[in-house]
């Protein structure tokens, strides 16, 4: 069966054909069809099946709120399950396939549903799927999704690209249909930014469906006038393809552009999707409204759709709903479609009327029954027939139709307001939900405020503009609408033919059918939530726009309540499915989230590192030579650094600037030791506390001048500190004359540590005399190296060993790692990574990241010698509370194997004797190494009393890796006890 | 959603960290008394309507604010530099 | 023994050095965007000692010309972005390694914190009638010519990076400051969009 195709009419192009293929078979359309009328050109009007009956279904509607025509789009890794064959755009080269049909779509084995529907009642997951418990997750729940599931997603990564971004304007515009139109029109002559957003590629709403002239000419001349003067406009972005989704705090809005969803495949530059965040002024929703079903029996079979739908077809699309096309309207919207249709040339059958009162309108070329309604359907796979009851004489009528149009009335498109909480608000003279009270950020327009005529649009929407215009201080000009004929809109709502025979459908999607209202009604789910819930009414893709009025409609009348009484559920962004990749945007992969490098990174890459992340940064792991692992790689590192000398990028720590008359009184203030007595040309380690006590950050800190410090912070801390010495001084001290800035990346600084140390530096430096005497332990100076790059020194350690830093403006970085490779080249000098470096902490008993992890205070880790008594400091009312003296508080100490095996990071640590449990747990370990220096594994670890019980042998714990055994404690700091080599 | 920083002017909300309840006052005497500091340290308002807030203006100026906001939705009363809860002394001005 | 002693400056290596070559890359036979990476900039940082504001902008205007009002750009040689309170960033393309820095410690050493910065911060400079579109997929402050014109700056995020964006001229150029760790992670963000719009890398 094919030539459904009209022959004249539509805004598809032609003179041009596309191929595309459904379910394997191939079919030809043109430019501006949808799938949805290219395949019913192509007489395909079996879609796809229902979830749950796996009833065949057709086409309900003509856009985004479509239930039943959900296919599989694409193939391979763009396969994408549940889309819209209303929404999608027909391409050359399209493929889908259709859902929920196993092993064809005509023929379904999950049809036998159907016939089990007593079964599979309102609540049926509940009652059937209940015992037993173990049941659910290894038997039914894989059963229910298989034979169920609304399409496949593809397991492939995605090869599209996703963007987002920010737009600012004065007035967003949802929706380009007439009052769209209009209300950008005027907005733009009064001078204001405007966004114009319409989900069609081409703008006009309904004026693309629709014969009813304007200005007394075609409507989209009248649209094109309106276009052209926009584009013209240099105060306006018209944004065709673009759904706006989401209305969230401070009228800023989220609109999803697909930029190439109408192609076989993005071009190379383009991402797919856009996210668009929109801050509005002021925004207003000319959204339409969505025809509403009617309940009936058979009313799902294929070629049953909505009148609009019908009315798109054929005047957008040039396409026949059908051969012999019946009208079923409770609203007069259904007698302008009928009209419409037949004079694009559609066979009408007959209209049909429920209302008794009154005319039939003129110029209907069937016959029209009043007073009557459909009671069933009938048809295989697709409509061939209704069965009608004239309920004024009581007669049955056959009528032979293959298309039957359903005029139900509208629900205006509400959803964007209630994303805040608004709740909609029922008018009885629509019979439908219109938008509650938004407040004059966003104001409703057009059908989507209840005007269902478009004299009435065009009149709403110029006075919100004018209104908006006024409120912006932009007067709006007067500007005329054009002339349209007036149009009857009455509705009478029939939510339910009582009469009707066979299953009557509420929500499509979800296979709810007329029973189950008064069903989970009279299981006491009487609450629209709750009736959603049990039923499944208004779930899943659609969210319940064709269905939600109807079925919240019913429960009133089952329940014998007005419908505001039962109200709606809550719309929530979106409005239409948004792909998880637009969310996400640019941000995976390489572009998850911004890379710090150090001056250094190009440098250590070709010395070998092995780069791994460290918060934002990228750091060197180890320098593997040859065929050494990075454990093989950290062990010979670290006896390079203890034995001869090496150099590690240390770029990474983070550098204040902190200079000013009180910079003394605010390091002193800021940390808990004391800094008055610090003198120029000195560092000195600082210890920061938060205000609740526990430990916050470490690092060394020099004085460079009298009222000049350069502070460290830790790599993790140096965002966090900033921010909070901001806070200090704006919020806590703004008396403090202190100035504070990042200097990070200014400097790139590299530790020099071994016990040639000093050699090599003697010959990088310019002049500075670096003997032990002149440049001791904790000296700074600023000089230069390398014949004039100005330098910074510091004679510091976290190594243990005879060290020194040494800082240069970053662009000098290389220069200075290539001057300490030549200077110690004749002492063996080697690079050494953050593994070595890391081992020979843990060797030297210097706490890190493990042990400041914001649980341990400065007793903790044996560093309460360095809280003052003298001074105020942040956490200083803290630090010395009751628990933190607790002697029983686990404290730093140091643990190695008895006889052998990996001490490892969150064992814990028992009594000899003692069964493991919460009670008997003496600590845990918190860093462990293996100790090249050493030959053996060592750790860091946080033990009760734990000072007092050097020399005890404990149970280690750790059942999931290595099981029991006995671990020494002993002082943290294994290497160098008495400090030698730092003083060397 | 768009905040007014008082220097740099609208901006969206991304670039702001938030820190909260402003109004608690960090106590004169580190040795005085540890109800104060236990207030001061642990103890927060949850307010239904305007709170005052810090703000830290991280991806622009960097300056902390104390921002007025609705908490029932999100609307913003007033956004005032941190540092202007306590005024320095007036400048002495060069010759 | 100290190297022999030439001049350092020749020996500098910045983030972008080997990354931003000459490069053209046409949509449509068009470019939209240009990028450049000018040659080591002078960049200091200068923030008002307590109470010095009125000292600061005194002598700022004394010396340059003008003291820019918040959020903008004044200035030709020495370029003085208003960036914050009290707060500016000063930019200098023709002078010798630490000259600004040194220029203008000795104006306003006494009343003013004045850190070198030049080579912690990096300048990109996109430019071409694109530039407003591209920086909307990075950035969430409003660029529009009416609230964002020439001489404006503004401390912002950029595509998840702390930036402090100056519009030079109505063309519109647009130059970008950003800390120099993220400069390679920018300068493939920028590259990344810029594809869509057709774009030059001016050497
Ligand atoms: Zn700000």
């Amino acid at each position: 069966m094919s030539g459904y195709r009209l022959d004249g009419g539509g805004r598809i192009d032609r003179s041009r054909r596309l191929a595309f293929r459904f379910d394997g078979e191939t079919y030809g359309g043109h430019p501006g069809d949808t799938l949805a009328s290219a395949l019913t050109a192509n007489g395909v009007r079996l879609l796809g099946r229902s979830f749950k009956y796996h009833r065949p279904r057709g086409l309900l509607t003509d856009g985004p709120a479509e239930p039943n025509a959900l296919v599989e789009l694409r193939g391979g890794a763009r396969r994408e399950p549940n889309t819209r064959a209303t929404t999608v755009e027909l391409y050359e080269g399209l493929e889908a396939r259709s859902q929920n049909a196993w092993p064809s779509r005509g023929f379904d084995i999950g049809a036998v549903n159907g016939l089990l529907s007593p079964l599979l009642p309102a609540g049926f997951y509940y009652k059937t799927f209940m015992w037993p418990a173990a049941f659910w997750e290894r038997v039914y729940e894989p059963l229910i999704r298989r034979a169920a599931g609304l399409g496949r997603a593809t397991h492939a990564a995605d090869p599209d690209t996703y963007e987002k971004g920010t737009l600012h304007c004065d007035l967003l515009v949802v929706g380009a249909g007439p009052a769209g139109l209009i209300a950008a029109l005027a907005a733009v002559r009064a001078g204001l930014r405007v966004i114009l957003a319409d989900d069609q590629p081409e703008a006009g709403g309904r004026l693309l469906a629709r014969r009813a002239p304007l200005d007394e000419d075609e409507p989209l001349i009248w649209r094109d006038k309106v276009l052209a003067e926009l584009r013209s406009a240099p105060n306006v972005r018209v944004m065709p393809r673009t759904t706006v989704f989401g209305w969230y705090d401070g009228n800023l809005f989220g609109a999803l552009e697909r930029v190439a969803d109408h192609l076989l495949a993005p071009p190379t530059h383009l991402p797919r999707l856009i996210y668009w965040r929109i801050h509005a002024r002021r925004a207003l929703l000319c959204a339409g409204a969505e025809e509403r079903p009617l309940v009936f029996g058979g009313n799902d079979r294929p070629g049953v759709m909505l009148a609009s739908a019908g009315q798109s077809l054929a005047l957008r699309y040039g396409v026949a709903p059908g051969r012999r096309v019946a009208v079923f309207a409770t609203a007069d919207s259904g007698y302008q479609v009928a009209r419409d249709l037949q004079a694009a040339g559609v066979r009408l059958a007959a209209v049909i009327d429920p209302r008794r009162d009154g005319e039939a309108p003129a110029g209907i070329e069937a016959p029209v029954y009043r007073h009557t309604v459909v009671t069933s359907t009938r048809g295989g796979r697709g409509l061939a027939g209704a069965q009608l009851l004239d309920k004024a004489h009581g007669r049955s009528i056959a009528l032979d139709c293959d298309a039957l149009l359903m005029a139900g009335g509208w629900n205006p498109t509400v959803h964007l307001t209630c994303h805040r909480g608004t709740k909609p608000v029922w008018r009885d003279d629509l019979a439908a939900f219109v938008p509650g009270e938004t407040g004059d950020a966003f104001r409703v327009a057009g059908a989507a405020a209840g005007h269902l005529s478009t004299p009435a649009c065009f009149a709403s929407a110029l006075e919100a503009v004018a209104a908006i215009g006024t409120e912006l201080g932009k007067p709006v000009p007067q500007v005329t609408a054009p002339a349209c004929p007036e149009e009857a809109s009455e509705v009478t709502p029939l939510w339910w033919i009582k009469e009707s025979k066979g299953k009557a459908f509420v929500d499509f999607q979800n296979d709810v059918t007329v029973t189950d209202i008064p069903l989970a009604a009279a299981e006491g789910y009487r609450s629209v939530e709750m009736m959603k819930r049990y039923t499944t009414l208004g779930m899943a893709t659609d969210q319940g726009k064709t269905s939600g009025v109807n079925g919240l409609a019913i429960l009133a009348e089952v329940t014998g309540r007005p419908i505001p009484e039962v109200g709606t559920t809550t719309y929530r962004p979106g409005y239409v499915p948004v792909a998880l990749g637009a969310l996400a945007g640019p941000h995976v992969g390489p572009e998850f989230r911004p890379v710090r490098r150090s001056p250094l990174h190009r440098w250590m890459l070709r010395q070998g590192a092995a780069m791994i992340e460290a918060g934002a940064w990228m750091r060197p792991s180890h320098y593997a030579r040859g065929e050494e692992d990075w454990f093989a790689a950290m062990c010979r590192e670290v006896k390079t650094v203890r034995g001869r000398v090496g150099i590690c990028d240390v770029s990474t720590l983070g550098k204040i600037d902190v200079q000013g008359p009180d910079a003394a009184e605010f390091l002193n203030r800021v940390y808990c030791n004391g800094w008055k007595t610090l003198p120029v040309g000195k560092a000195r380690y600082g210890l920061m506390l938060r205000e609740d006590g526990f430990v916050y950050d470490d690092g060394t800190t020099s004085r460079l001048g009298e009222r000049h410090y350069l502070m460290t912070t830790t790599t993790a801390n140096a965002a966090g500190v900033m921010a909070h010495l901001e806070f200090c001084l704006q919020a806590l001290w703004p008396e403090l004359d202190v100035q504070v800035a990042s200097v990070t990346d200014q400097w790139g600084q590299i530790a020099l540590a071994g016990p040639q140390a000093r050699a090599v530096l003697a010959k990088l430096v310019d002049g500075l005399d670096v003997s032990n005497a002149a440049f001791p332990f904790l000296a700074a100076a600023e000089t230069t190296v390398l014949g004039g790059i100005p330098a910074r020194v510091f004679r510091i350690s976290f190594s243990g060993e005879l060290a020194y830093e040494i800082a240069v403006p970053a662009d000098y970085s290389e220069e200075l790692a290539e001057g300490l490779m030549r200077c110690g080249a004749a002492f063996g000098i080697a690079p050494y990574g953050g593994e070595a470096l890391s081992t020979m902490r843990i060797e030297k008993g210097h706490p890190a990241g493990a042990e400041l992890d914001g649980r341990t205070t400065a007793q903790d880790l044996g560093l309460g010698k360095l809280l003052s008594s003298k001074k105020d400091y942040i956490g200083r009312a803290m630090c010395r509370r009751e628990a933190f003296e607790d002697p029983e508080r686990p404290v730093l100490v140091g643990l190695k194997p008895v006889a052998g095996g990996k001490l490892r990071a969150g064992a814990h640590l028992l009594t000899a004797g003692d069964t493991p449990s919460v009670e008997a747990d003496q600590g845990w370990i918190a860093s462990s190494c293996y100790s090249p220096t050493l030959e053996s594994y060592l750790a860091l670890a946080f033990l009760k009393r734990g000072r007092a019980r050097i020399g005890e042998e404990l149970v280690v714990y750790d059942p999931l890796r290595e099981g029991l055994y006995t671990g020494l404690v002993c002082d943290p700091v294994f290497v160098d006890p008495e400090h030698e080599r730092l003083h060397a | 959603m768009i905040v007014t920083c008082p220097f740099c002017g609208d901006r969206p909300s991304e670039e702001f960290g938030v820190l909260g309840d402003a109004a608690p006052v960090r106590p004169a005497d580190p040795a005085g008394d540890p109800e104060a500091w236990y207030d001061y340290v642990y103890l927060r308002a949850n307010p239904r309507g305007a709170h005052r807030e810090y703000w830290h203006h991280v991806g622009g100026c960097r300056q902390w604010l104390v921002v007025t906001r609705d908490t029932t939705t999100h609307d913003i009363a007033a956004v005032e530099p941190a540092r202007l809860a306590k005024q320095t002394a007036p400048e002495k001005g060069e010759p | 023994m100290p190297e022999a002693s030439t001049d350092p400056t020749a020996r500098r290596l910045g983030p972008l050095a080997g990354l931003a070559l000459p490069e053209r890359h046409e949509v449509e036979g068009d470019v939209g965007i240009t990028l450049e990476v000018p040659g080591p900039v002078s960049i200091v940082g200068v923030e008002a000692r307590r109470g010095k504001s009125v000292t600061l902008s005194r002598r700022v205007k004394k010396a340059y010309g003008e003291m820019p009002k918040p959020n903008r750009g004044a200035g030709e040689t020495v370029r003085l972005l208003h960036v914050a309170p009290d707060t500016l960033l000063c930019l200098a393309e023709d002078r010798a390694e630490g000259a600004l820095h040194a220029e203008l410690r000795e104006l306003l050493g006494d009343a003013a914190a004045v850190v070198d910065q030049s080579h912690g911060r990096t300048l990109i400079r996109l430019g071409g009638p694109k530039a407003r579109e591209l920086l909307a997929f990075g950035t969430g402050i409003d660029l529009a010519p009416e609230v964002f014109g020439p001489g404006a700056c503004a401390a912002t995020m950029l595509g998840h990076v702390a930036v402090t964006l100056h519009l030079r001229s109505t063309a519109p150029t647009f130059d970008l400051i950003v800390a120099r760790a993220f400069a390679e992670s920018l300068w493939d963000w920028l590259k990344g969009r810029a594809g869509r719009f057709g774009y030059e890398v001016v050497g």
